[in-house]
């Protein structure tokens, strides 16, 4: 996997590029915006560490070039800014991910992991349900176009009910899949849970079949 | 003022009433002086009067002079009188002092037993007496004592009511020039109020008297360097954070390197018990830095910048931020409001965040339970954040919010982090609360920023 690192930082940019090395990452270094635009262009880069704070610019305005690439790179923002302004800003104008400087170099690792595993699966499954769009792929859900928080919970139960859509889901199965993040999960969370997902998404997408369990809406 | 403080009387009512306490005492003392000094003119005009119709009466007029023999005193009549209200008051009397003619008004016996020329008085009369070689006669005219101390009276009433008619007058024009002078003190005020954090501008000077000029000189040179001081403030919040947080992370991944090979290469010659060592200090380092850098930042805000924020976005983007965290994902939950609608109140977004951020640190480092963060829309916006862990004794609530005190050995760190917390919610006029075991039952802690609808200061 090859990366570019944009960041003007010499001490910081060598350490990065030590440690994604000894990491087996291909990793490129762009000091500053004109850099990083030119070289966008030059590689297919599957991700691109994005420092902000750059000494020509806003390292945002450097989204425009990646995205009207064939296969544009994941963005993963690095800045010291932790200012959550900012970071919506970021993820407004595109970029998949946001790290706060000084970040804990294994998060890094697992963002990067992310990538890859997500650029893995070459065709995206998008499930869409009236308002409701559920990327499987990305891991994001969408209500009347704006992207919805979903908790790690919930989000278990979704990936569940849209990876098959058409069919139905045992409370069991269903209650597995909650078991993974909660071991004190009982029946009630069910429902709970199911009722979450009701009040976030519409109370028509998943529908209840009685003395069997729960699935999505059909289209 | 603090709102316990007694109120002070205004600096016109207290001017007018000194102002017109020492006119009236001027004005009395004058009033007294020029009383004397009338009355002192108008007795002596009676005794000018009175020597005046003694000569008259006894050598410009011929006078009716009895025989001897015939009954004395004989009533002299005289004539209507329409310029003097008062009686004349005569006798005429011999060498022997008896009484040959007197006027109607005048008593029978001689006023005085001794005779002299000049004035001399007796309790009920001032008298005047004369003598003429000539007839062998002496004539005495009188005023009543009471005809002359109601002249004098007569004047001071007449002084006093036009004091006493003037004095309203007098107070209401004191008062309106006293006003009208003062306009620019409240003026000044005024443009020291609209003074704050984000309006330091010099208070225009140019129209004031010299002592409130100087006055407003005094206060511009303090606010400016009250600017210098915030500027300082400010800029060292805003780029420390960048300064300080580079080098660290440079640091952290170059520590993580040497560990990575030392672990890989036994051959290596990393101290690797040494390396990670420092990589522990260094995350103490950046975490306490961390902290300092959001008490600065929260503390160097104000309201000026405040504009509209969405809680539900708000806590749903810091949700997802601390699932990044291994000790989060599992075990911090995100319950958001019913419906779609954002939850907003006006406010500074990033202050905020450092609030929650601080919130959630503290309910997932101090407690193994699962965590629940929610936004609450009615009655009013609330940000909460609940832990379900074993709570915190109620005699200990409230030192939570003390700057650098701990609740306890488990709860290490709450100090300084609460107090950025409380620090934020004062400066959105929300109010922290801390419940714990919560109300809605079940152990734990449960903290509260309740937001007020109304726009905070």
């Amino acid at each position: 996997m090859r990366i570019l690192l944009v960041e003007d930082d010499a001490a910081l940019a060598n350490a990065v590029l030590g440690y994604l090395h000894g990491k087996q990452f291909l990793v490129d270094l762009a000091a500053d915006l004109s850099q990083a635009r030119s070289m966008v262009s030059l590689a297919a880069y599957s991700a691109v560490l994005l420092d902000l704070n750059l000494p020509d610019g806003d390292g945002l305005q450097l989204l425009p070039t990646i995205q009207a690439q064939d296969d544009p790179a994941s963005v993963i923002v690095v800045t010291a800014r932790d200012q959550v302004s900012d970071r919506i800003r970021g993820l407004d104008a595109g970029a998949d991910d946001y790290l706060i400087k000084p970040y804990d170099p294994e998060e890094l690792l697992a963002r990067l992991r992310a990538v890859e595993r997500r650029r893995g699966h070459q065709t995206s499954s998008v499930v869409t349900r009236g308002d409701v769009s559920i990327d499987l792929t990305r891991e994001v859900v969408k209500a009347n176009g704006f992207p919805v928080v979903m908790t790690p919970k919930e989000w278990a139960l979704l990936r569940v009910l849209a990876s098959r859509a058409q069919q139905v889901h045992t409370r069991e199965r269903l209650l597995d899949a909650l078991y993974q993040w909660d071991d004190s999960s009982d029946s009630n969370t069910l429902e709970v849970f199911i009722s979450r997902l009701r009040r976030k998404l519409g109370n028509s997408l998943i529908q209840t079949v009685r003395g069997i369990g729960y699935r999505l809406a059909p289209p | 003022m603090s709102a316990d403080a007694p109120l002070q009387p205004s600096l016109v009512s207290s001017l007018t009433r000194a102002l017109l306490a020492a006119v009236v005492l001027v004005w009395a003392v004058g009033t007294g002086m020029v009383a004397w000094y009338v009355n002192y003119k108008i007795q002596r005009n009676f005794d000018f009067e009175l020597s005046e119709s003694a000569h008259r009466q006894l050598f410009a007029s011929p006078m009716y002079i009895p025989d001897p023999g015939e009954a004395t005193p004989a009533v002299m009549h005289e004539a209507p009188d329409t310029v003097h209200d008062a009686p004349l008051l005569l006798q005429l009397r011999d060498l022997q002092g008896r009484v040959l003619v007197r006027t109607e008004a005048a008593p029978e016996t001689g006023w005085t037993s001794e005779l002299a020329e000049g004035f001399s008085d007796t309790s009920n009369y001032r008298i005047f007496t004369i003598y003429d070689p000539a007839k062998q006669l002496w004539l005495q005219l009188a005023d009543t004592q009471e005809e002359r101390r109601e002249a004098s009276r007569n004047t001071l009433t007449g002084l006093v009511l036009l004091l006493l008619l003037i004095l309203p007058v007098l107070a209401l024009i004191i008062r309106w020039v006293a006003r009208r002078k003062l306009r620019s003190l409240g003026d000044i005020q005024e443009q020291i109020q609209a003074r704050n954090g984000s309006h330091l501008d010099p208070l225009r000077t140019a129209d004031y008297p010299l002592e409130l000029a100087q006055v407003g000189l005094g206060v511009n040179l303090l606010l400016g360097r009250l600017q210098e001081a915030l500027n300082v403030e400010r800029s060292l919040a805003a780029n420390a954070a960048h300064e300080l947080r580079t080098p660290l992370a440079s640091v952290r991944l170059r520590l993580h390197t040497a560990i990575d090979q030392a672990e890989s290469n036994a051959a290596s010659n990393v101290p690797l018990e040494e390396a990670k060592a420092a990589l522990q200090a260094l995350e103490t380092l950046s975490h306490r830095t961390e902290r300092l850098l959001q008490l600065s930042r929260a503390e160097a805000g104000d309201s000026a910048s405040f504009a509209p924020v969405d809680l539900v976005q708000l806590a749903g983007t810091l949700a997802q931020e601390f699932w990044q965290q291994p000790r989060a994902l599992k075990r911090l939950d995100w319950i958001a409001p019913e419906g779609h609608e954002p939850v907003c109140i006006q406010g500074d977004i990033d202050s905020l965040a450092i609030a929650l951020r601080n919130l959630l640190d503290n309910a997932l480092t101090h407690t193994s339970a699962a965590v629940e963060l929610s936004v609450e829309r009615w009655p009013a916006p609330a940000l909460v954040v609940r832990d379900h862990g074993p709570g915190v004794p109620a005699a200990q609530l409230p030192l939570i919010l003390q700057r650098h005190v701990r609740a306890d050995s488990r709860r290490v760190g709450y100090g300084l982090g609460m107090s950025i917390v409380s620090s934020i919610a004062l400066k959105h006029g929300a109010q922290l609360e801390l419940r714990s075991p919560p109300a809605d039952g079940g152990t734990g802690l449960e903290v509260r920023l309740n937001f007020s609808t109304s726009t905070p200061r």
